[in-house]
């Protein structure tokens, strides 16, 4: 695959993760901000595996789900070059 | 923005720009980034304790991201990461023990400041004497880019230390290898890490290159694969201690997460010689931030 596709797959594809993570991100300070707060005066325990599921979720579970979704509408990803 | 946690208002577009910054370079290098994400949050308003833990956590998201953009790229040996977890923990805590028997002594920061100046130093200066030296010899001895090192004394005797078991790592293109080179090499670099206080993905990087003999681009990737077993643990002590601003730490990730995939799939489009002469950069910049860190807080003292 010559350097011109994977730079243009790269990009479809760091457009939709970059949606998704934006999102997630968004989403998380609108609902989560309050109750995280709260958590941490409360149980910093909790707050700490909490905290480090919320990251790897928007690391590792968004990933999947831009391969997911570029794989049903049909455009390429880097797992298939 | 604000942020309660922290107690700071920040823009928030101005974390996913750091994140971006250290995403790019992390992905591409295969560290973490924290001296230079370190410094960009405590200038920004984090307070110093929140800037250690909370980049701990962004930078658990971006190595995962950055690390299996490197496994699909192949730049992965999972049984060499593994391996020098084990030894990098055991080390992290022999560092941290040093580090507790310089507080007794006294000016702790000051000598823990400029053994990690000298340390950097040191590392950016053989990496960038190293690199140019491989890359000559590319154009001279017309050898592969991708197989070119410019110093593979220290490889070649290592590798023929024969210490039970020996094992094989394949992915890095060693037939036969002693497993306590391996573990040591994590030792040590875990110790330093634990000695200074960072991730140490600087001074692992190269130690897999130059000592253990592993491509650039398969250290790099398994450089990334450890930070992420290595700054995840670091999140969770430094949260329980309430040392992380979580809310922080997912607006750095959004920038780092896009930064960190740019990063990884650009070293697929350079030689091991030129990533290392680029790297050789890295640790200069960290040492100038700490001398900066250094002399400021002496200005302080005096002041």
């Amino acid at each position: 695959m010559n350097t011109k596709t994977i730079i243009k797959n790269l990009a479809i594809e760091l457009v939709v993760y970059g949606i998704l993570v934006t999102t997630y991100a968004l989403l998380a300070l609108r609902w989560l901000a309050d109750p995280i707060n709260a958590l941490f005066h409360d149980n910093l325990l909790i707050y700490a595996f909490l905290g480090l599921v919320l990251i790897v979720a928007q690391a590792a579970l968004l990933e999947r789900l831009t391969t997911f979704l570029l794989e049903r509408l049909g455009l390429p990803h880097s797992e298939s070059e | 923005m604000e942020f309660p946690i922290a107690g700071v208002e920040i823009n928030p577009l101005y974390l996913a720009a750091i994140g971006f910054v250290v995403g790019v370079l992390g992905g591409f290098f295969g560290v973490g980034g924290g001296f230079i994400a370190g410094p960009m949050m405590f200038l920004s308003g984090v307070p110093m304790n929140f800037v250690v833990g909370t980049d701990l956590a962004h930078m658990t998201g971006k190595s995962i991201v950055a690390a299996r953009r490197h496994s699909i790229l192949g730049h992965v040996d999972f049984k060499l990461g593994v391996l020098m977890i084990i030894g990098t923990i055991i080390g992290v805590e022999i560092g941290a023990q040093v580090v507790e028997a310089i507080k007794e002594i006294g000016k702790a920061d000051q000598i823990i400041g400029w053994a990690y100046v000298a340390i950097l130093v040191a590392i950016g200066s053989f990496t960038a004497i190293e690199s140019i030296r491989a890359i000559r010899m590319i154009h001279t001895d017309k050898i592969e880019a991708k197989e070119a090192v410019g110093f593979t004394g220290l490889t070649k005797r290592i590798q023929l230390i024969r210490l039970k078991p020996m094992i094989s790592l394949p992915a890095s293109g060693i037939a036969s290898i002693s497993l306590w080179v391996i573990i040591i090499s994590g030792l040590i670099s875990g110790t330093l890490a634990g000695f200074l206080g960072v991730g140490g993905g600087f001074i692992r990087m190269p130690l897999m290159v130059y000592v253990l003999g592993i491509p650039t681009h398969v250290a790099i990737g398994t450089d990334l694969f450890e930070i992420i077993f290595s700054a995840g643990f670091g999140t969770i002590t430094h949260a329980i201690k309430g040392n992380v601003d979580i809310m922080i730490a997912l607006i750095m990730q959004t920038g780092a997460a896009i930064g960190a995939q740019i990063g990884s799939v650009a070293t697929h489009h350079f030689s091991g010689p030129r990533i290392r002469l680029l790297f050789s950069g890295m640790p200069f910049i960290g040492a100038i931030l700490v001398i900066w860190r250094l002399l400021d807080s002496s200005a302080g003292a005096i002041h």
